[in-house]
């Protein structure tokens, strides 16, 4: 029903309903809600309009490559790469930073190999289509980014680039090594259709030893011209950087060398054999010959490489345009470009901005534009004219961190990410963590603690504040009154700790002690809970059999009024049998506070009772019955409180 | 590049409005035929939950409350009465209703948790009601005659005040602002004074030539500046910014289209904003590196007869 579209950003959805009028919301963190909309002005006239068919709603999600199992790998090992270098780059000196840059930019790229291993191998059970199209994806990324490494970050010194762009294209275009095996594996070498091919190939990626190789297997191998040539292409001088050998030199020598091949060819030494006549002629840089040969190199990179080391192999970076340039203008022009064309030729203009950018046109995926932007600002450095650099890696990173954060298990990556993109990063941060479903305990201590890492207080409140009114909806008190003390919200606990005093009223027990022994000074958080946390003290001190004590933080709970009045009868029948015990356990002055509290309880009751009829609680009708019994244990200890004290003064 | 899931709402007549809750499993969708269908939503698996027929007359908008409230729903509908529903166990139920209005009410926007559990609804008699939850009971303030003819939508800023990133909490110091649109063309901001505990006009905003239908305060980013998003029959959408110095409201109209736009709403990142009208598209927008609004996709609809389009 419908179809989507990659670059031009439209699809449809075929629905009659729809076809009126169609609405969108947007909903969740990267949700769009599309449903049949009717005008308001429409709606009130109240016409009974008959729909075509069942309203149906539609979801739609953005959906990204980022998603796809191989993808899901890149992200999870990238981050590791990404934040060592966030990290590194801080505390690196300035020239360490270089050698830096490198060895993350080919961790990178060994990842995307490990990607694309990983898709060689996945073949029978998988989409088709959907792995061709991410094998050449991976293609498309590994090399840019390795010709990123060449061209911006590995600088070698003096701008000459010529052996890391053969290098390059080595690795890129084996389809001469495929041939030479092809060739080679058959009984006659020489004539395999593929074997000139194989040396013509061997030859432009300045693979000398393989086309001496290949030509040592030729039947004519001992003849003249073959070693001849043979000669040439061993003297053949290649430029090395850390070699000892000046640039100007390395030129002279080179010279002399195509001098040489030129001279052997213009003498006929190769008049025998056309084919080794063009390997002699490419050796001259002869620029016809080479264009011939474009089918075996496919692309202007490959043929601007193979150019160039035949007629000026000491190139300069800044001069690669122009190379770049005749090079297109050979293939046919601009109209033949494909758009990872118009990257590698960014790439070779040295314009940062436009690699960039093209780069969005022909992946559509933001990480790898986020880590090269990345790796891009941070090789670029303070260099002028950079200046938009920051400012766009910041936007490009929060762009593929919002991307994942919509995603259910990579949504901490995600947050990993938007710790290094500035007051937005950090914002979004937050808001995703606050939208994050509390699925289940675990995760919500994954939230906890990532916002704890940063700093992020009122989220963790905010969270701990659902998870307690989702525990007090589903009646767990003790794990909600837990989650209450985390929050830090007295009204809240403090409601919960009625809530568990007033059960214990009704049914005299506890509901999780448990929790409740345990809070520490975090009672302290309302009046409520410090009263039943101390409550719970008395408990335990009276099982324990420490009357004294008890007796006393009693006392001094009904005479701090920490008690809510509801509970009073409750603490006057826990008073009785200490009333009673045969040692005084209770002061003088400890009876009087009780009586006292008596003598009040007893007023409001009575008031309460002319009002209306009492409330139906066990502690309520048993402190009735007791009453008197109550007010004869006091007058008795009393009475024997005051002659002990007496006789202890004396 | 997009997945579509769809889901069968049971609704007999057209969809006023949906919103997804605070995490995204709860769906609430509105209709003309009077009814409120609540869904459980897993992946791209939809249950429906409840159905809640209180109102007399379609249902304009629902909305959802912060979840540390509860799991609270909003609504309002041309009967002029605004209902907020609770659930409770497995069931949900009417907990309040408000029918202090003289006609429609168009729109409800509950305020960001920090100021607490408050509602906004704007009503077509040209007032905007303020709830506000204390304990059990719901107190209302009135800002009478917001707008002449009618008041079409109402929408909150932001808690945090724009500058502050760094998640302190800021209770208590927090400024209570609104925004809303209406039948008189304009787009007006009022703040709350909590000294005087009224609600005052701050802000008139003149650009639009016909009838405000939507207004979208956007989710706070992290920058001290704030943006408003406003459409109207006048087929325009514009977007005010305030660069949290000035003071001043900047519109920039981001684009004129083929037909009358009913709907903005952005996305809570508060970098895309999602815009739907009469010209049956809905569109995403996003402010690019230069300060420019560009378009990121168009969803059209489909005929049965329509192309399909592919790469």
């Amino acid at each position: 029903m419908n179809m989507v579209s990659k670059n031009s950003g439209r699809w449809s959805i075929k629905d009659p309903v729809i076809a009126k009028d169609m609405h969108g919301v947007i909903g969740g963190i990267s949700t769009l809600m599309v449903f049949p909309h009717k005008a308001h002005s429409e709606a009130e006239k109240e016409t009974q309009s008959k729909t075509e068919g069942p309203v149906k709603m539609y979801q739609v999600e953005s959906f990204s490559w980022l998603w796809s199992r191989q993808a899901r790998k890149l992200i999870n090992e990238s981050v590791g790469t990404y934040l060592s270098l966030q990290a590194a780059v801080k505390e690196a000196e300035p020239d360490e930073c270089k050698p830096l840059l490198v060895k993350k930019c080919r961790e990178y790229r060994s990842m995307i190999q490990a990607c694309v291993e990983d898709v060689n191998m996945s073949q029978e059970c998988e989409d088709q289509e959907e792995i061709k199209a991410c094998g050449q994806l991976l293609y498309k990324m590994e090399l840019i980014l390795s010709l990123i490494e060449i061209l911006f970050i590995d600088i070698k010194p003096g701008g000459l680039v010529l052996g890391q762009l053969v290098m390059w294209i080595r690795v890129h275009f084996t389809q001469c090594i495929e041939k030479k095996n092809e060739a080679m594996e058959s009984d006659h070498p020489h004539l395999h259709p593929a074997y000139w091919e194989a040396v013509y190939g061997a030859v432009l990626q300045g693979r000398m030893e393989g086309a001496r190789q290949m030509l040592s297997n030729h039947s004519n191998a001992d003849t003249d011209p073959f070693l001849s040539m043979d000669e040439l292409l061993r003297k053949m001088p290649v430029y090395q950087v850390y070699g000892g050998v000046s640039v100007a030199e390395f030129t002279v020598r080179w010279q002399h060398w195509q001098s040489e091949c030129e001279r052997r060819l213009q003498e006929g030494h190769f008049t025998t054999c056309h084919q080794l006549q063009t390997v002699c002629k490419i050796l001259c840089g002869n620029q016809q010959t080479i264009n011939s040969l474009i089918d075996l190199m496919d692309t202007w990179y490959h043929l601007m490489v193979s150019t160039l080391l035949f007629t000026c192999p000491t190139v300069k970076l800044f001069r690669l345009h122009n190379a770049a340039q005749d090079a297109i203008t050979s293939i046919g022009g601009e109209q033949r470009t494909t758009p990872l064309d118009n990257v590698l030729l960014a790439a070779m203009e040295a314009d940062t901005h436009q690699v960039i950018k093209e780069c969005q046109q022909v992946l559509d995926n933001t990480w790898f534009t986020a880590h090269v932007t990345d790796l891009l600002c941070h090789t670029m450095g303070q260099k002028t004219g950079q200046k938009f650099l920051p400012e766009l890696r910041e936007s490009l990173l929060l762009d593929y961190a919002s991307v994942l954060v919509s995603h259910s298990s990579l949504w901490q990556v995600g947050i990993l990410y938007l710790d290094h993109c500035g007051a937005s990063g950090i914002a979004m941060s937050q808001m995703v963590l606050q939208r994050l479903p509390l699925t289940d305990d675990s995760c919500v201590h994954k939230i906890i603690q990532m916002a704890s890492d940063r700093n992020f207080d009122s989220i963790i409140v905010g969270v701990c504040r659902i998870m307690g009114r989702r525990a007090l909806s589903q009646g767990r008190l003790g794990s909600a009154i837990w989650w209450g003390v985390r929050s830090r919200d007295a009204a809240f606990t403090s409601h919960l700790a009625h809530q568990i005093l007033h059960k214990y009223v009704a049914e005299g027990r506890f509901e999780s002690s448990q929790l409740l022994d345990h809070l520490g000074p975090a009672m302290l958080l309302s009046d409520t809970l410090t009263f039943l946390g101390k409550y719970r003290e008395f408990h335990m001190m009276y099982q324990d059999g420490n009357f004294q004590d008890a007796a006393t933080l009693l006392v001094s709970l009904i005479s701090s009024k920490l008690a809510p009045e509801y509970f009073w009868p409750v603490l006057l029948l826990d008073a009785l049998p200490l009333l009673k015990s045969e040692e005084p356990v209770i002061s003088a002055e400890q009876t009087y506070e009780l009586m006292y509290c008596l003598h009040n309880l007893h007023n409001h009751t009575c008031k309460r009772g002319k009002q209306g009829p009492l409330e139906n609680e066990v502690a309520s009708s048993a402190f009735i019955e007791k009453e008197r019994d109550i007010r004869l244990a006091l007058s008795n200890n009393l009475a024997r409180a005051i002659i002990h004290e007496g006789s202890i003064e004396n | 590049v997009s997945v579509i899931s769809n889901v069968e709402t049971g609704h007999d007549d057209m969809i006023h409005d949906a919103q997804m809750d605070y995490f995204g499993t709860r769906l609430a969708t509105c209709s003309s035929d009077r009814s409120i269908k609540i869904f459980e939503v897993k992946g791209s698996s939809q249950t429906l939950i409840a159905d809640l027929r209180e109102h007399e007359g379609p249902v304009w908008q629902v909305a959802w409350a912060h979840p540390m409230y509860g799991n609270i729903l909003a609504s309002c509908s041309y009967d002029r009465k605004v209902i907020i529903w609770q659930e409770d166990g497995h069931k949900w139920k009417k907990i309040h209703e408000y029918a202090n209005h003289d006609s429609s009410v168009n729109s409800v926007c509950w305020a960001p948790h920090e100021h607490g559990l408050i509602l906004a609804c704007a009503s077509a008699d040209g007032s905007v009601s303020i709830m506000t939850s204390t304990a059990h009971t719901w107190e209302s303030k009135k800002i009478t005659n917001a707008h002449s003819i009618g008041c079409n939508a109402v929408s909150w800023a932001p808690a945090v005040a724009s500058g502050s990133a760094d998640g302190s909490n800021r209770s208590g110091s927090a400024v209570q602002r609104i925004v809303t649109g209406g039948c008189d063309t304009y787009v007006k901001i009022w703040r709350f004074d909590s000294t005087n505990g009224e609600w005052t006009e701050e802000s008139k905003l003149e650009g639009h030539s016909d009838w405000v239908r939507d207004v979208a305060w956007a989710p706070s980013i992290g920058l001290p500046r704030s943006i408003i998003a406003s459409c109207s029959q006048d087929r325009r959408v514009i977007i005010w910014m305030n660069d949290g110095v000035t003071g001043v409201w900047q519109p920039r109209e981001l684009n004129t289209f083929d037909d009358v736009i009913w709907h903005v709403s952005w996305s809570v990142t508060g970098n895309i904003l999602a815009v739907s009208g009469g010209d049956n598209k809905v569109s995403l927008w996003k402010e690019s590196l230069e300060g420019q609004w560009v378009c990121l996709s168009d969803s059209a609809k489909g005929q049965p007869a329509s192309e399909q389009r592919t790469l």
